[in-house]
């Protein structure tokens, strides 16, 4: 752990999801890059973070079976059951 | 040209089913990718089931101040956790809060090999195991923002919390994720 760019690993590792969600203000989003671009540690471990939350989101939803949605419909025309 | 999700919503209120099942069309397969992870495989069509007819049900209290998407996944979420406390085996887990960020972070790999992270978050089964290790409370709180992607005020909204409490409560989860991802990668 150390300081690197004004910000120090901890603070780095702390803020992580606000950073790749977008959600820092323009200074700390900065220091954060300076941070990272400095220290390996922290820029290796925030690559795979980064590629980790972005993984999660590629599998679009598989569809209900047809069967099911006839199913569902099925009760809910009956009085939902 | 398509109607709006609200629309439909709307109309399901009124007492459309038609325009209910044109949203279960629509949104039926994230829900129920959402209630397998609350409730497990097992159970999941039942509680999607109850979900759905407690929204048709309570369509027309739909008031239009969060996006249809939103509501339905609080309605469904709502009726997957009673499902859950009816079926006693799932016991309750404690998921500390105060977990100190730096020994989640130092599970998770920083400062090891974390370059790995990378790789293992490309192995769909890997990842999907490691969701599954999670406490359902992380677990569902990744599902909403980063498998389903609903934006940081609808996943707070979904799960009755403000946001910055959601907030931290994904940071944690994501950082147990990749603790997760490690263990199970260690496991394989
Ligand atoms: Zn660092």
């Amino acid at each position: 752990m150390r300081e690197v760019g004004g910000i120090r690993c901890d603070a780095v590792l702390a803020s992580l999801s606000d950073y790749v969600d977008g959600d820092l203000d323009v200074a700390t989003r900065e220091r954060i890059a300076t941070h990272l671009a400095g220290c390996p540690e922290c820029e290796r471990f925030g690559a795979g973070f980064a590629a980790m939350v972005s993984a999660l989101g590629q599998d679009p939803p598989p569809d209900l079976s047809p069967e099911r949605v006839a199913a569902l419909a099925a009760l809910l025309r009956d009085g939902a059951g | 040209m398509e109607d709006d999700d609200e629309a439909l919503l709307r109309r399901a209120g009124a007492g459309e089913c038609g325009a209910f099942e044109a949203l279960v069309l629509r949104h039926g397969g994230a829900l129920r990718r959402f209630v397998v992870g609350l409730v497990g495989p097992r159970e999941a069509d039942d509680a999607l089931q109850q979900g759905l007819v407690a929204a048709f049900r309570g369509a027309g209290g739909f008031r239009g101040d969060a996006r249809a998407r939103t509501w339905l996944f609080t309605v469904v979420r709502n009726a997957a956790l009673r499902h859950r406390r009816r079926e006693a085996r799932h016991a309750h887990e404690a998921v500390p809060e105060d977990e100190a960020l730096l020994a989640l972070g130092l599970a998770a790999g920083w400062g090891a090999s974390p370059e790995r992270l990378v790789e293992r978050s490309q192995q769909r089964a890997l990842l999907a195991r490691a969701l599954g290790r999670l406490p359902a409370r992380d677990r569902e709180v990744v599902m909403l923002r980063d498998v389903e992607g609903l934006a940081g005020p609808e996943a707070a909204e979904v799960l009755g919390l403000a946001v910055p409490a959601m907030k931290s409560r994904l940071h944690r989860a994501r950082l147990r994720l990749a603790a997760a991802l490690r263990e199970e990668s260690l496991d394989a």
